[in-house]
């Protein structure tokens, strides 16, 4: 069982349970208490360890972020990122290629990793009695992972077979993952696509990438997390055990580059051989995670689209029938924590037109800017804010990849807790005037993707 | 020896010695002198064509030893690796008990507890899914559960929608083969108004007409999603081969006019027909008491009319064609080929099930399966490769496959194959198989944490007819599985004729593939093609 009495231990952040049903109170600026214990220290080499006990099941969650996305990477050698997020399940000191992924497999466990424009993550979850041997594997691909031109080579076919699969070879992906962040960021550390080109991957040297994992891949430019059935001191002294030893790398300034302010509205007009329905997408420049309006934003496109009843899907799907889904969402398809984008998707109902559609949804979006949102709107919206934070703290893994993200990027891990209690600073006012200050046809950009062939008779599906 | 054996192939198999004693790769020198001087007259000059075929062949014939050398090779090396450091003993695994009770008019009320966290997930499960529809109709299922969801007698769309989206909490609907599920997923403060809600739109929906173009459109799209879906076509593809169209299970995709004909008359009788207490069950699972929960149940559909439960129609399976066919569905615009084999395969809680999700481990469980460590892992030719065995009333099916560029279709599915038939011909060795049970043990313990996975497994325990101790012995049924058991079942799975089914540009693959068996095209609604 998650422990339920309040602990007062320096550094640890545990307080009340949330095992009473009935003691909940029914608002949910009031259901203050559902925290979860929260440890955290740093080892001589730089690396931040976050720890969270958790004895509701004998399961274990390892999270490593380790802070270098594709914005990182420089003109004429994109694609590194990702290809590490690759790279580093194929072999290190005393772990042969395939060892990992054996290693993993054979707990029952799993394991995957992600790559982001700021950051690319490891993890695994695994039954608890097998914590020390995941941290044996974290330590020593972030210590010597082996990079070959043979096995550089074989992982450099498998991704061009995944940038095939996940972005040529599905429906809207080409559009969304590489023209739409090209046209929505300026800068050319954002608006690069995360898989990166063929090309330059295919004419890296094996040095190039031994040069990149020796700046990115450090311990100092890293944040571990732990969240699970663990014993802490336990934890703490095996994570001493198998990253103390490791070297600490160079002293690295993040920041996150800067976005010109865009003055004019950009459209755009795709046709796509594999859509089977007409969908838009309409992006707005947005700041950065956390920042005052950005939240203001979130709470704001909470409102408008999560639920039935919220009023975005509420006009577009049920009265009007124009949408067949209407989905709203910041950092959307392309996460960042630097300057971010707000992204609509609209997906056209039969026989709809996709002006008509976007014509119903800016007239919905003015709405808000002239008359702003009742205050039901607003309790709902919060209401959905905080069910989605119960949902986070619900599994080890979530948990485990929330901490690394806020120990990361918002702070440190501790502000975890009672997080969602920000957005009841946010008021109405403060809404009608994001949506007045953001939510603009100059700041807007818009994908119309289309179901067809750009020419008649060349069909896509280049290779 | 070969060589003197009087058998019809004596021909054959002599020369195919005499070659391979020529070119010294045998200890027979003194035979190989002598069968290389032929007495009689130079043999007839060879025919360039058949020379290259042969040469093609035994090129083909040494690749696909190389690959097979190399992936046992990997696996032994894999087996040799010491055990992870500091591996403490396994914790015993708590899993929530399923406590069932009936309500007076037949509903079996399903409580799990897991009071971690402030949630309960309610799921109220109607045995009213697509293969109760008729064949002419087969949407009528999926529409009738859909519109469940635009009004009630008390209550309009409007008026659900808004009562649950104020708690932060969220409803849905979902048809499957066999089940729809309404449910509910809300804080356990708002247990009763979820149960509420979903009883209301379960005892009194109003259907009303205004909804049905709109649920209707949205399915006809739904459709059309599908048929542009690599995998969503290979998956309708591999039950309609396995199953064939007369059964529910393998139905082709229904036409827009199949659809739009739809009536709320139909809709109506579907309803009256299916949705009763005693034809569903409801589950309730989360951070509630028992006791509360029968409560709540009592009160939201104490009233509910009882009604007996229907079986399942009895389909008309056929079987899939006894030898092997390449069915491939031309998608003009393919930036690559999706390949998938399949085969029929045992339902669960038939002999040979368990034996299958062995073998799905074996084969396609995560990196370390053979099918990545040879495809992606050794070969590069795919970013990832899968297996898993479904499975419905009528039987089931083990679908294995990936995607990869159309020129390498032929080699990748070549090495699929031979990857599948390999347990088959050489069955599975103790040591790995024993790897594989402790995965799927450790799995299953995994699955503790959060409720709804034992849910979902209470629910598939009694829609099948399953043991009641099903899932508690499973891990015991698992781990009693044999070397020689195994390859029986991988005899019976891949032994004879497998159907294969391609996605991508017809033109470019129908060569490559005829290699392994008779090629029939067909569009992406999966009609036959000329």
């Amino acid at each position: 069982m998650r422990r339920l009495a309040p602990l007062a231990l320096a550094g640890i952040f545990a307080l009340s349970g949330i095992s009473g049903v009935a003691a909940l109170p029914s608002t949910a600026s009031a259901a203050a208490d559902l925290s979860i214990p929260i440890e955290k220290f740093t080892l001589e080499n730089g690396l931040t360890v976050v720890l969270s006990e958790d004895h509701s099941a004998p399961i274990v969650s390892v999270y490593i972020t380790y802070k270098v996305g594709s914005a990182q990477e420089v003109e004429g050698r994109t694609g590194f990122a990702h290809l590490f997020e690759h790279m580093m399940f194929n072999g290190s000191k005393n772990i042969p290629e395939g060892a990992f992924g054996y290693y993993v497999d054979n707990t029952g466990g799993s394991l995957n990793g992600n790559t982001e424009p700021d950051r690319t993550n490891y993890f695994e979850t695994v039954p608890s009695n097998y914590l020390e041997g995941m941290l044996y594997l974290e330590a020593s691909r972030m210590d010597s992972l082996i990079l070959t031109e043979e096995s550089l080579g074989n992982e450099k076919d498998v991704v061009k077979e995944e940038v095939r699969q996940q972005q040529e070879n599905q429906p809207f992906a080409k559009t969304i993952l590489l023209d739409w962040p090209a046209a929505a960021f300026s800068s050319w550390a954002y608006n690069h696509s995360i898989y990166g080109s063929m090309e330059d991957l295919t004419n890296a040297p094996a040095q190039a990438f031994i040069d990149f994992f020796d700046r990115f891949y450090t311990p100092n430019n890293a944040v571990l997390s732990i969240c699970g059935d663990i014993d802490p001191a336990k934890t703490k002294a095996l994570v001493e055990k198998y990253f103390g030893p490791l070297k600490k790398g160079p002293e690295l300034q993040h920041s996150f580059p800067e976005e010109a302010a865009q003055t004019a509205a950009v459209y755009t007009e795709v046709k796509d051989p594999l859509a089977p329905v007409p969908l838009s997408l309409v992006s707005f420049d947005i700041p950065p995670p956390r920042e005052k309006d950005r939240d203001a934003l979130e709470l704001l496109a909470t409102i408008l689209t999560d639920g039935a009843s919220a009023r975005l899907p509420k006009r577009l799907v049920d009265d009007e029938k124009l949408a067949a889904t209407v989905m709203m969402q910041a950092g959307f398809p392309i996460p960042t924590y630097g300057p971010g984008q707000l992204a609509t998707l609209l997906v056209a109902s039969k026989d709809t037109k996709l002006a008509d559609l976007r014509a119903a949804y800016w007239d919905e979006l003015e709405k808000v800017k002239k008359k702003g949102i009742s205050a039901a709107e607003l309790k709902r919206a919060k209401a959905k804010l905080y069910k989605l934070y119960v949902e986070g703290l619900s599994k080890t893994l979530y948990k485990a990849a929330q901490l690394a993200t806020y120990e990361s990027f918002y702070g440190g891990a501790e502000k975890l807790n009672g997080d969602y209690k920000r957005f009841d600073k946010i008021t109405a006012g403060d809404l009608k005037r994001v949506a007045n200050t953001y939510l603009t046809q100059e700041r807007s950009v818009t994908f119309d993707i289309v179901p067809g062939a750009d020419a008649p008779g060349i069909p896509g599906g280049a290779e | 020896m070969t060589a003197v054996n009087s058998s019809p192939s004596r021909r054959a198999r002599g020369r195919a010695l005499i070659t391979r004693l020529c070119v010294g790769l045998s200890a027979g020198v003194m035979v190989a002198s002598l069968a290389c001087k032929p007495k009689e007259p130079a043999a007839p000059p060879v025919d360039p064509a058949a020379e290259a075929a042969a040469k093609a062949q035994a090129d083909k014939e040494a690749a696909a030893k190389d690959r097979a050398d190399k992936a046992a090779a990997k696996r032994a090396e894999l087996a040799a690796l010491p055990p992870l450091p500091g591996v403490e003993a396994p914790k015993a695994v708590d899993f929530p008990k399923p406590i069932v009770s009936s309500l007076d008019n037949g509903l079996e009320v399903i409580v799990l507890e897991d009071h971690e966290m402030p949630v309960v997930d309610i799921s109220l499960v109607v045995k009213a899914g697509n293969i109760y529809a008729p064949a002419e109709h087969s949407k009528l299922a999926a529409l009738t559960a859909n519109l469940l969801e635009e009004g009630t007698k008390k209550l309009k769309k409007e008026d659900l929608d808004t009562k649950i989206d104020a708690t932060g909490g969220s409803k849905s609907v979902s048809a499957g083969d066999e089940l729809v599920v309404l449910g509910a997923d809300v804080l356990a403060r708002d247990a009763d108004l979820g149960m509420k809600l979903l009883a209301a739109e379960a005892m009194e929906p109003t259907f009303p007409e205004e909804s049905f173009k709109k649920i209707k459109d949205l399915m006809i799209q739904e459709v059309e999603s599908q048929k542009s879906s690599p995998f969503g076509l290979a998956l309708q593809m591999g039950e309609h081969v396995i199953f064939g169209d007369k059964s529910p299970y393998g139905r082709p995709f229904p036409s827009d006019a199949e659809i739009n004909a739809l009536t709320r008359d139909q809709v109506v009788a579907f309803y009256d027909r299916h949705y009763h207490p005693g034809n569903a069950m409801l589950v309730i699972a989360g951070d509630i008491t028992a006791d509360k929960a029968a409560k709540l149940a009592k009160k939201h559909f104490g009233k509910w009319k009882a009604g007996e439960a229907i079986a399942p129609p009895s389909g008309d399976k056929q079987t899939a064609p006894d030898k092997t066919v390449v069915h491939l569905i031309d998608r003009s615009a393919s930036a690559q080929a999706t390949i998938a084999v399949v085969v029929p395969a045992p339902k669960i809680g038939e002999a040979g099930y368990l034996d299958g999700k062995i073998l799905q481990a074996t084969l396609g469980g995560g990196l370390s399966g053979r099918l990545n460590q040879v495809l992606r892992e050794q070969l590069g030719l795919t970013y990832g490769v899968g297996a898993f065995n479904s499975y419905g009333y009528e039987g089931g099916m083990f679908f294995a496959g990936g995607s990869t560029k159309t020129k390498s279709a032929g080699e990748f599915t070549e090495a699929l194959l031979e990857l599948l038939k390999e347990p088959a011909e050489k069955g599975i060795p103790a040591d790995e198989l024993g790897r594989i049970q402790s995965k799927l043990s450790g799995q299953f313990a995994l699955e503790v944490e959060g409720v709804g996975v034992m849910a979902s497994k209470t629910i598939t325990q009694r829609t099948y007819g399953l043991a009641p101790d099903f899932w508690e012995r499973y891990r015991v049924d698992i781990e009693a599985a044999t070397p020689e058991q195994l390859k029986a079942s991988s005899q019976a799975l891949w032994g004879g004729p497998v159907q294969i089914i391609a996605i991508g540009r017809a033109s470019k693959l129908k060569d490559a593939l005829s290699a392994f068996g008779e090629v029939r095209v067909y569009d992406t609604s999966l009609k036959p093609q000329g």
